[in-house]
């Protein structure tokens, strides 16, 4: 079976860890994460009924992405860029920090997620949308799991295309 | 103090004649002191004396300082090893560093061996045995040597993304896929957080467990051992990885095969259970 390696990444408090345990089963404690700064499981997707075995970075947040070791993101296939749709710092960097990782991972597929939608009006959601620098993938929220698994699933998608 | 009067005559007339004899050079004296606190005038005349003589140093250096040089060598050598080993190591690569800590193990293990055997056979044993019994560290000698080491896992595991491309186990643990991202998490950490050069991690021990890291440039291998390997185990298990890693790794992840994985499979098996038993690394078997 194909697997590939996915990296979630983005600022402190945009929800990552949370998308990720609303994907994956959390069959590491907690600590690891605090400890080493990363995380990882696995989930297999059903692709248009091809397997694929998607393994997931959660790494500890940081404002800005060049704080965070360059290793982890080496050898990944894909990466996940999460802000939070209610705090305006989360996506100032993003232009800079979208830069920053096409170029220390050539070539992976890249998703930016909007999280926590379930705390935004409809109406206002134009306005933000408006405001982020970058075209937005997805608007997920990891409370109601809204979005979650289609983003992992659109990854899935492209990478077997790919393959 | 001496207050002879015909003693202090003595003196004032030898500094009289001391005034009179010294005059001159007091003139000199004075012309050096104003050439000295001048910087100035001290540079032009002292510039070009240093210029010669570090033209001189310079082409004569061999011939004058050689000896001197050896010798301070020689006495760094012995007071600093580690630190030489330490700057030469980046030079002569790390299997050579390797291969001399290993050697001095081995040396090490054979020495204290050899010393237990004395002291605890013939008659000082013997007597020993008869009036105290079997004392603590006897038994946690003779403990130590019963159980072997073994090989419980071996993963092969792609350098960075942590996919594992390939493993056998001895024993079901966790998900072996979790078990290579969670690993190279850590060695992508520690190799972060602690880089010098080219720095890999190789060895990680938990209690009477160790994961022994053997680094390739695409994949690397995991190898997890149970108990305390003797160095002599431990120089075996590096050899037999490395023969394994340099040759027949290299031809499964080459091949275009559909069943890299299941290659991989019996080929560790191969390498690593190669005893009926429980695997030890018993570098006797193999021999
Ligand atoms: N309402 C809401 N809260 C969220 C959502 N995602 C995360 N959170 C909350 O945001 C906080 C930070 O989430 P966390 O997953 O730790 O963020 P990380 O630092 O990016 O890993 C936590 O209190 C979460 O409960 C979401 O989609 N909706
Ligand atoms: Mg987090």
């Amino acid at each position: 079976m194909l697997s590939k390696k996915i990296i979630l990444t983005g600022s402190l408090g945009v929800g990552k860890t949370s998308l990720f345990n609303q994907f994956l089963y959390q069959r590491f404690d907690e600590k690891y994460l605090t400890t080493i700064g990363v995380k990882v499981d696995k989930k297999t997707v059903m692709v248009n009924g091809r397997e694929l075995s998607l393994l997931v970075w959660d790494i500890a947040g940081e404002i800005k992405q060049d704080k965070v070791p360059r290793t982890y993101f080496l050898g990944s296939s894909a990466l996940i860029y999460v802000f939070d749709l209610t705090r305006p710092t989360t996506y100032s960097n993003m232009l800079e920090d979208l830069k920053y990782l096409k170029m220390i991972t050539p070539g992976v597929v890249i998703r930016v997620i909007g999280n926590k939608i379930d705390l935004v009006d409809l109406e206002k959601l134009n306005d933000i949308l408006d405001k982020v620098p970058a075209t937005i993938d997805f608007t997920t929220s990891a409370k109601t799991g809204e979005n979650v698994e289609n983003v992992f699933f659109s990854i899935g998608e492209e990478l077997l295309d790919n393959a | 103090m001496d207050r002879n009067p015909q003693k202090v005559i003595e003196d004032q007339l030898l500094l009289q004649l001391k005034d009179v004899l010294l005059r001159e050079d007091r003139v000199a004296l004075q012309e050096l002191r104003s050439n000295l606190e001048d910087p100035v005038q001290l540079e032009q005349r002292v510039g070009p004396l240093i210029e010669y003589q570090l033209g001189m140093l310079r082409s004569n250096f061999p011939e004058a300082y050689y000896n001197v040089v050896d010798k301070m060598i020689q006495a760094r050598l012995k007071v600093s090893q580690g630190e030489i080993m330490d700057t030469i190591y980046p030079v002569l690569g790390k299997m050579i560093k390797k291969y001399v800590q290993m050697q001095f193990l081995v040396l090490r293990e054979e020495l204290s061996a050899q010393i237990y055997l004395t002291l605890n056979t013939g008659l000082i044993g013997r007597i020993k045995y008869a009036v105290f019994g079997m004392s603590k560290r006897d038994e946690a000698h003779i403990l130590a040597r019963a159980k072997t080491a073994k090989v419980d896992e071996v993963f092969i595991i792609e350098q960075h993304s942590g996919i594992l491309r390939g493993s056998a186990s001895r024993k079901t643990s966790i998900d072996s896929d979790l078990v290579a991202g969670m690993l190279t998490a850590i060695k992508s950490f520690v190799e972060d957080a602690f880089k010098s050069g080219n720095t890999d991690l190789e060895k990680i021990t938990y209690g009477n467990h160790s994961i022994h890291v053997f680094n390739y440039y695409t994949c690397y291998i995991a190898v997890v051992v149970s108990g305390q390997l003797t160095a002599e185990e431990e120089a075996f298990l590096n050899q037999r990885t490395n023969q394994f890693g340099e040759t027949s790794l290299l031809n499964i992840l080459r091949s275009k095969s559909d069943n890299v994985n299941l290659l991989l499979r019996n080929k560790l098996e191969k390498v690593y259970f190669f005893d009926d038993q429980e695997f030890p690394i018993k570098s006797r078997n193999a021999k």
